[in-house]
């Protein structure tokens, strides 16, 4: 078993409020937001030509947005030196969280991302003209049929990816039933249907009208509720000792974006738990749903809770009462020690999740309103209606407040104005969100990456993904630029603890890279650096 | 501790606002008010919100799809 690191690639909602041009305004948008973000220009496109990143500069190219390689799933890719990073993709702005261990740490570095995000929306908005805004919506759809991810990435061990994708179906079933049945704490809640789906007035989810099929690895159409692509951002498996050989990761496209904090928390640790479960082949097929797909999509239309869907068994469970069943088995399961060095905090994640499904089966929901976005959501668009008559759930009144809940501004965000008065649960403070506005995770491979890239600069950043930096400096006695890579392959190295006293601020770059041994590659231009570079999220 | 029940399949029931059980009245009473004060404080989001031309932004939000 492997502890389960999280990361996280989310899209933004993104437009131009003001213009009245009828067009889409969201590449401009995304792209206004981005030259906002300080980080150091990733380059795409270059590796075909054999040119590095040195010649590139001196020739004069547009560095900072990727030279002339273009692509509309990854442009301008910048990482930040809190071991982040921030792109475009398909005309949204995508927030990459850094690796994190703890449910707790993702919940305190997803809220700081959306701050350096908020900072950048500010900036942006000084610079446009009086009656113009750039909209900046914390959702995962338009309510126009367009939907956006907000994708979550665990690690887990090859074997058990293998066992759910690809030696035995009762893994996936397990995994697609937990999924279905979580929307009733991982939804966001949204106003009417959407692609193609039958009319409805609310429901807890914004990606269930989108999920089209149980299992497949697409991202952008026919998307799936366990989604397939196999890409470990571990290093190069063909590697004999690489850390990817035991490792992969998986991408999960099925969730929403959370707000509330204890929606967040749940909505990844309580996937650990159940992801160390299937890794210890732990897995009650008692708990298989007959059709995860359709139970998504029932469950999604009603927010009373009262739906059943049909078990593999024959028995028919409300979403909550299979959320249970899960808990039941996780108890046991983190009990034995079977989360023990795998899940920080299990234990009171568990009593989170218990509490939250007791609440929920009671349908207790002004103790809930603080702590899940969807009754939140609702609650508050049913006051809107209760207090004006003439508004309706099909009032466009009704789903411009759906979109205003998850906005990030501090001055239309629904769910700010309950965070800043006080009424929303906390799991993290905004000391600890602050700090990780600026500092990376201390207990991931995104301490070393970020401490690099502040040692090395922009001037010395040849290259950069999850799992390698490759950094350029001239050599004194040539023209030719010396590259060396840094391997990041094993995201649970270069912690804090590993690597922190190598940062001391005398030691040179050289320095730092012979204590991580890191080889000279060669004084050449790199023609191929073996690294191949994956773009998607 | 969960007692599984079996019904036949049946579509999902109209939208409706979530209600709490029944319970003692003076339990009842505190929960409405917090209730209250709770939804107060987002009253003046809504206005702002509101106070918006909601056609037009509506309008504006058309996105790109994504992943």
């Amino acid at each position: 078993m492997l502890p389960k690191l999280c990361g996280a690639d989310i899209e933004l909602g993104n437009f131009t409020v003001g213009k009245g041009s009828g067009r889409s305004t969201g590449g401009e948008a995304s792209r206004a937001l981005l030259r906002e973000i300080d980080g150091l220009p990733r380059r795409t496109g270059y590796y075909a030509t054999g040119y590095s990143a040195y010649q590139y500069k001196t020739a004069g190219y547009d560095y900072e947005y990727g030279g002339y390689g273009y692509n509309p799933q990854d442009w301008g890719r910048k990482w930040l030196t809190n071991g982040s990073c921030v792109y475009i993709d398909l005309d949204h702005l995508e927030l990459c969280l850094p690796e994190v261990i703890s449910a707790y740490d993702h919940v305190a570095a997803w809220h700081a991302m959306l701050r350096i995000a908020r900072r950048a929306q500010t900036a942006a908005n000084g610079k446009l003209p009086a009656g113009q805004k750039y909209q900046v919506l914390i959702n995962n759809s338009d309510g126009q049929d367009h939907s956006y991810g907000s994708h979550l990435d665990f690690l887990i061990t090859r074997k058990a990816w293998d066992a759910i994708f690809q030696r035995k179906l009762h893994p996936l079933l397990f995994l697609a039933a937990f999924q279905a049945s979580s929307i009733v704490y991982t939804g966001q809640g949204k106003v009417g249907a959407e692609n193609g789906r039958p009319p409805v007035s609310f429901q807890l989810t914004q990606r269930a009208d989108f999920m089209e099929t149980l299992v497949s690895a697409e991202t952008t159409f026919c998307r799936p509720v366990v989604n397939s692509r196999d890409e470990t951002l571990c290093g190069r498996a063909a590697i004999a000792d690489s850390a990817s050989k035991n490792m992969a990761r998986l991408h999960v496209i099925f969730f929403d974006n959370t707000l509330c904090h204890v929606a967040s928390l749940l909505k990844v640790g309580v996937m650990q738990i159940i992801l160390s479960m299937i890794e210890a082949e732990c897995v009650g097929r008692d708990l298989l749903l007959d059709d995860p797909l359709l139970a998504t999509i029932l469950w999604s239309r009603d927010p009373t809770l009262q739906a059943r869907s049909r078990m593999l068994s024959g028995a028919q469970l409300t979403a909550v009462e299979l959320q249970l069943l899960f808990l039941e088995s996780a108890r046991k399961f983190v009990a034995n020690g079977g989360c023990d060095g795998f899940v920080p905090r299990a234990g009171e994640i568990l009593d989170l999740w218990e509490d939250t499904l007791v609440k929920l089966k009671a349908r207790d929901f002004t103790a809930l309103a603080p702590r899940l976005d969807w009754v939140l959501k609702l609650r508050t668009l049913v006051r809107a209606m209760q207090q004006r008559a003439a508004l309706t759930w099909d009032s466009p009144e009704i789903k411009h407040l759906d979109h205003l809940y998850s906005s990030l501004d501090l001055s239309d965000g629904l769910y700010w104005a309950y965070e800043k008065a006080d009424l929303v649960e906390r799991i993290v403070s905004h000391e600890q969100i602050e700090h990780l506005t600026q500092e990376p995770p201390d207990d991931t491979r995104a301490y070393t990456r970020a401490m690099l890239l502040r040692k090395a600069g922009p001037e010395k950043v040849d290259d950069v993904d999850w799992d390698m930096i490759r950094l350029s400096e001239m050599d004194s006695g040539s023209r030719w630029p010396v590259n060396r890579t840094v391997d990041l392959a094993d995201p649970l190295a270069f912690t804090r603890a590993e690597t922190e006293k190598l940062f001391r601020e005398d030691a040179s770059l050289s320095e730092i890279l012979d204590a991580l041994e890191i080889p000279d590659c060669d004084k050449a231009i790199v023609q191929s650096a073996g690294h191949q570079t994956k773009y998607l999220n | 501790m969960i007692q599984r029940e079996r019904n036949n399949d049946r579509e999902p029931e109209q939208t409706q606002q979530p209600t709490a059980p029944a319970m003692p009245s003076q339990s009842l009473n505190n929960t409405r008010e917090a209730a209250e004060r709770f939804l107060a404080a987002g009253d003046d989001a809504i206005n702002r919100a509101l106070s918006a031309n909601s056609e037009d932004f509506l309008a504006a939000n058309r996105q790109a799809g994504g992943q």
